[in-house]
């Protein structure tokens, strides 16, 4: 019996509507938080940004950012790679592909926990030169936690440009590497793109890890005054929900949604201008 | 024979996949050789109401948001690849990614905003900060549940869609009838990985919780937000031993999660190679 001959099940419209009206509501919800925290954070806009404390906290962001996304693109570009092709991956790719979901799961707090746990327990020069470049620490942390996800996102990006492309290569005789230049990345390089500006919005955007680790480094209880990057800098203000009625710090959270917004747009437009490039 | 650049880019990729695979291992050793050094006074820490409470309330909210939020998710990836018209499609898949990029300090910022004006009327009862958390933790784990479900939903071959529609079956009816029921221990996993993206969330559960548990005069957290406070309010090098059973537990009920998300993923029906 067709569908149409059927009796019309009332709760699958029903369902039908209400699946419709969630996916309405969750852009009016997103519609309504950009527009508060736009009319909040706007007044006080420009004075916030060019404050010392805050301009800062971002200046030391860029450099956590500058540290550690090469590093983590490097890393995962070559694991995604090893992931994505079996030929070059051999029985790490298999063992890539179950640990993956675990790593990229993991929370970013348990993560922080035992880095420095781990710090504690190492060695003594390990402990000081964490004290002594709270930044590079932090940047070491974020390259932990993000290798993971950014390995997921690179070898589905790999393995989704490539699978037909690569066999039909391989199947004209071109060797693996040649394959992997020539078919592969050229396809993928939108992908990857956007992939890495997607990282460093993750790495701006980083609270509670890049916060244990800067209490690790302070050898203390972080303050106001601790040389925090922006997110963890926001994060401590809120804390207290003292300050919640003051302007600077709705800028501040406009400043950061709007850094992190522009990342991910900037990635979209790299992307889009690499595929028509690359079609 | 294989040229030398070749044999170099291998060894290259097979070195970093390997290190990557190494790190949830390495997460879970740190932190159970931790445990296992300071094993004589980990009972008495575990033993605590105030470690239960914790664990409970973790559970309790991370399961709220799992069903609001993971729900909500899967009814956005429906109606975004299933439902609406295609400027909309674009919408709900903007907002929802928006949802997704929002750092968790912007997460306790809209947190504070918005609870802030509530409970100043009335202190919260146990109820509210319930709820308020389950509010808050089910917008930050809607993108995993709709990324999840997105992915599902993009397997199904067209050709079951056209299959439907060539039976008279509407687009609605082909979703409830075909679609979604063909996925639904997908939409599950899809859930359960908001559970467990849930139940790690820790800087913007200390902003809302720390602003609740004022108000109301008593002390309320998770566990990883414990986890946070006590990493950034005390030095963590003076007990660090307390602090390892918690993340452990984490790990635990994350990789959990994973696993059933993971085997789900790729037991679904029309599964191709793991994506």
């Amino acid at each position: 019996m067709s569908a149409r001959r059927r009796p019309r099940d009332p709760s699958s419209i029903a369902g039908g509507v209400a699946v419709w009206l969630c996916g309405v509501g969750v852009v009016a919800l997103a519609l309504w938080l950009i527009f508060l925290v736009a009319g909040a954070g706007l007044p006080d806009f420009l004075r916030t940004v060019v404050s010392p404390p805050v301009a800062a906290a971002i200046w030391r962001s860029a450099a956590i950012i500058a540290l550690a996304l090469p590093v983590t693109i490097a890393i995962a570009f070559f694991a995604g790679i090893a992931g994505a092709e079996p030929n070059l991956g051999g029985r790490t790719a298999a063992w890539l592909d179950t640990m993956l979901p675990y790593g990229a799961t993991i929370p970013a707090v348990t993560i922080g926990a035992a880095t420095s746990l781990a710090w504690l327990d190492g060695f003594s020069g390990v402990r000081d030169l964490v004290r002594s470049h709270p930044v590079l620490s932090i940047a070491a942390a974020l390259v932990v936690l993000n290798l993971p996800r950014t390995t997921l996102r690179f070898r589905s990006i790999l393995r989704a440009a490539g699978e037909r492309w690569m066999t039909a290569a391989l199947a004209a005789g071109a060797d693996a590497l040649f394959a992997l230049r020539t078919a592969t990345l050229r396809r993928a390089m939108p992908g990857l793109v956007g992939a890495t500006s997607a990282c460093a919005a993750q790495m701006l955007g980083e609270t509670a890890l890049a916060a244990i680790v800067l209490a690790l480094a302070t050898g203390g209880a972080l303050t106001i005054a601790s040389p925090a990057p922006f997110a963890v800098h926001l994060w401590m203000q809120l804390q207290d929900g003292a300050r919640i009625g003051d302007p600077s710090v709705a800028s501040q959270a406009l400043l950061l949604m709007a850094a992190i917004l522009s990342l991910r747009l900037i990635g979209e437009l790299l992307a889009g201008r690499r595929a028509r490039l690359a079609a | 024979m294989r040229s030398a650049a070749l044999r170099f880019l291998t060894a290259i990729a097979r070195t970093c996949a390997a290190g990557v695979a190494l790190i949830p291992i390495a997460v879970a050793a740190a932190l159970i050789w931790n445990l296992s050094l300071a094993l004589g006074s980990v009972p008495a820490h575990l033993l605590t109401v105030d470690f239960f409470r914790r664990v409970a309330f973790t559970l309790e909210v991370a399961a709220g948001a799992g069903i609001v939020g993971g729900g909500a998710g899967v009814a956005c990836a429906i109606a975004a690849q299933e439902l609406v018209v295609a400027p909309l499609r674009g919408l709900v898949a903007s907002a929802v990614g928006y949802f997704g990029i929002m750092p968790a300090a912007m997460y306790g910022w809209y947190a504070l905003r918005l609870a802030g004006p509530l409970i100043a009327r009335t202190p919260p009862s146990p109820f509210v900060v319930f709820v308020a958390s389950v509010a808050l933790l089910s917008l930050m784990a809607l993108p995993t549940a709709c990324a999840l479900a997105s992915r599902a939903l993009n397997r199904v071959p067209d050709t079951v869609r056209h299959a439907a529609a060539a039976a008279g079956a509407t687009r609605i009816q082909t979703t409830a009838l075909v679609v979604v029921p063909a996925l639904r221990r997908s939409m599950a996993a899809a859930a359960a990985a908001a559970v467990g993206r849930a139940a790690g969330e820790a800087a913007a559960m200390v902003v809302l919780l720390s602003v609740l548990s004022r108000a109301s005069g008593a002390a309320h957290a998770n566990v990883a937000s414990w986890i946070l406070t006590r990493a950034t309010e005390s030095n963590l090098a003076s007990a660090p031993s307390d602090v390892a059973p918690s993340a452990l537990l984490l790990v635990i009920i994350a990789a959990v999660c994973a696993w059933f998300a993971a085997r789900e993923q790729r037991a679904m029906q029309w599964a191709e190679a793991p994506v």
